[in-house]
């Protein structure tokens, strides 16, 4: 059985090691989601109300550990205060 | 043992098959069909994938442009901030961006480092990127900056690789449907085009065993096979009428010749027993010889009929004039007629060439005119005359002054040993206008008979022998 396993592990090395070997998008980490929260605070002071609460929920669920959901959150927030400036 | 020969006629059977024209026409129809299937597939293609590959590689190269703009503008700051804004309202999260310095470190941007498919400068790359550990397909486009800087705009095409997959699904089954429709649309024409075929093949076949009668059964539909069938059923009464010809001009050789050769027989065996002296048998002898000499010249006209209407003499067809082959004409029959107290009248002009069998051509004159002199009374006129008509047309034309032909004689004037009732009294064979009719027939042309002299007692014959000058 050993050489049954060591063949298994042989085939799927290739495709593994592809996978690990391409680069990795950064932008859905906690720090990125730390990054929007201040973009957004540079510019909330003026926001609507409604925006300042999607950025608090984006940042609330970064903190969660829904870091994609939170910078989605962050994402609309910025856009809809850059689209009212 | 009988296996083997079983195989070989299934498989004469197949090959048979494969070969008929119904296979051939079903084929091309299926190959039709499924290249039209193929052309909606790949107009579909192009329109939804390919589409979005292009407006995803136009977003791409809009945004390269901007960025570099940037770059050139301002520095490496400005262009970071540029790529940081547009990552910060990128909702979709579908933009990639890297910026690296000449050591390749990188300097800003979504990517953790520089992808080796992207390595060759202003190109275009498809690669993978990972994205919360999975790796998704990324569309690429590097940039060359100045100074060994290096920037890297791309898109996530994870989108664009699940519409390719889900139309590639739809067009492989529709594709498997299309081929199964063109097999059976090919079946059914390949079907119907044998049914259609059936009643002719079938009325070959009989025809082939010896029934004459058959005839390719016509539907309503009046298409390309019923007009197949009204061809082949208007060849069919051709060869019957054919036929029916041969026929009764064998009966008419049997008839005609049986009379001058019981003649003859009857004349000699008269001779021998009752002649009182040599004298009345060498003139009973000479006599028979001559009646001979008439059967022989029938066989000669018949065979000439014959030669006349198989074309075999087109090979001897030269150019000659034929205002001279009329003036030959007229040389011996103005004698015949002077003899006979008839005038013979002639005009053609100077010159007729034409292309032709000139011996032919003269028989059939000195037919007609044979017939002229034959048939005009004393005291009365004969006229023949030559002339060009049209361009490639040459026209001779006789005419008497004789009782003329009723019409329903005229009808059958061309008919081998047909002879109207007036004339049976007269010497003849009844084959003078067939051979007449087949010359016309050898030189393109045809031969026309009507009244000499319309609405008179006597109205007389006139035959105009109508020729093509070029054969």
């Amino acid at each position: 059985m050993p050489w049954v396993f060591a063949l298994l592990l042989f085939a799927a090395t290739p495709a593994a090691w592809a996978q690990q070997a391409a680069p990795r998008l950064i932008s859905d980490s906690p720090e990125y989601c730390a990054e929007l929260a201040s973009r957004f605070a540079a510019i909330g002071a003026e926001a609507p109300s409604h925006l300042r609460t999607l950025a608090d929920e984006g940042q609330r669920l970064c903190a969660e550990g829904q870091t994609r959901g939170g910078i989605a959150k962050l994402r609309r927030a910025l856009k809809e205060a850059q689209r009212g400036e | 043992m009988a296996a083997p020969a079983e195989e070989t006629g299934g498989w004469r059977d197949l090959s048979a098959y494969f070969r008929s024209a119904g296979f051939r026409f079903a084929a091309l129809f299926a190959v039709l069909f499924l290249a039209a299937m193929a052309g909606f597939a790949l107009m579909l293609w192009w329109g939804t994938a390919g589409t979005l590959s292009r407006q995803i590689d136009d977003a791409i190269r809009a945004d390269a442009l901007g960025l570099q703009e940037q770059w050139r503008s301002g520095s490496t700051k400005a262009v970071l901030d540029a790529i940081g804004e547009r990552l910060a309202v990128d909702i979709d999260d579908h933009a990639i961006y890297l910026l690296t310095d000449s050591a390749g470190q990188p300097l800003g941007g979504n990517l953790d480092r520089w992808p080796a498919a992207a390595d060759m400068p202003g190109a275009w790359a498809a690669d993978k990127v990972r994205r919360d550990g999975v790796a998704v397909p990324a569309r690429l486009y590097h940039v060359p900056l100045d100074q060994g800087h290096r920037l890297l705009v791309g898109r996530d095409a994870t989108d664009r690789e699940k519409l390719r997959t889900l139309l590639s699904e739809a067009l492989l089954w529709s594709f498997a449907v299309a081929v199964a429709f063109a097999l059976a649309g090919a079946a059914a024409l390949r079907r119907a085009l044998a049914d259609r075929l059936r009643a002719a093949s079938l009325t070959a076949g009989a025809i082939a065993a010896g029934d004459l009668s058959r005839r390719v059964p016509l539907s309503t539909q009046r298409d390309e096979f019923d007009q197949l069938g009204e061809s082949m059923n208007a060849m069919l009464d051709r060869i019957d009428h054919l036929m029916v010809g041969i026929k009764g001009v064998s009966d008419s050789i049997a008839h005609d010749l049986r009379t001058p050769i019981a003649r003859a027989r009857m004349r000699l065996e008269n001779a021998l027993l009752t002649a009182p002296d040599e004298e009345s048998l060498r003139a009973a002898m000479e006599t028979t010889v001559a009646d001979l000499d008439g059967i022989t010249r029938v066989f000669q006209a018949l065979l000439r009929i014959a030669e006349a209407e198989a074309g075999a003499r087109r090979a001897a067809f030269a150019p000659f004039d034929l205002a001279a082959v009329l003036t030959d004409a007229a040389e011996v029959y103005g004698a015949l007629a002077e003899e006979r107290g008839q005038h013979l009248e002639t005009h053609w002009p100077e010159k007729l060439t034409m292309v032709g069998d000139r011996d032919m051509v003269l028989q059939a004159i000195a037919n007609l005119l044979d017939n002229a002199v034959k048939f005009t009374p004393e005291g009365g006129t004969i006229r023949l005359t030559g002339s060009a008509p049209a361009r490639g047309r040459r026209e001779i034309s006789v005419r008497d002054e004789g009782p003329g032909l009723a019409a329903e004689d005229r009808a059958r004037a061309g008919e081998r040993f047909f002879r109207a009732d007036p004339s049976r009294a007269l010497p003849g064979s009844g084959l003078g206008l067939s051979l007449v009719k087949a010359v016309a027939a050898l030189h393109g042309g045809e031969l026309r008979l009507g009244d000499g002299q319309p609405g008179a007692a006597r109205p007389g014959l006139e035959a105009r022998l109508m020729l093509s000058s070029r054969a």
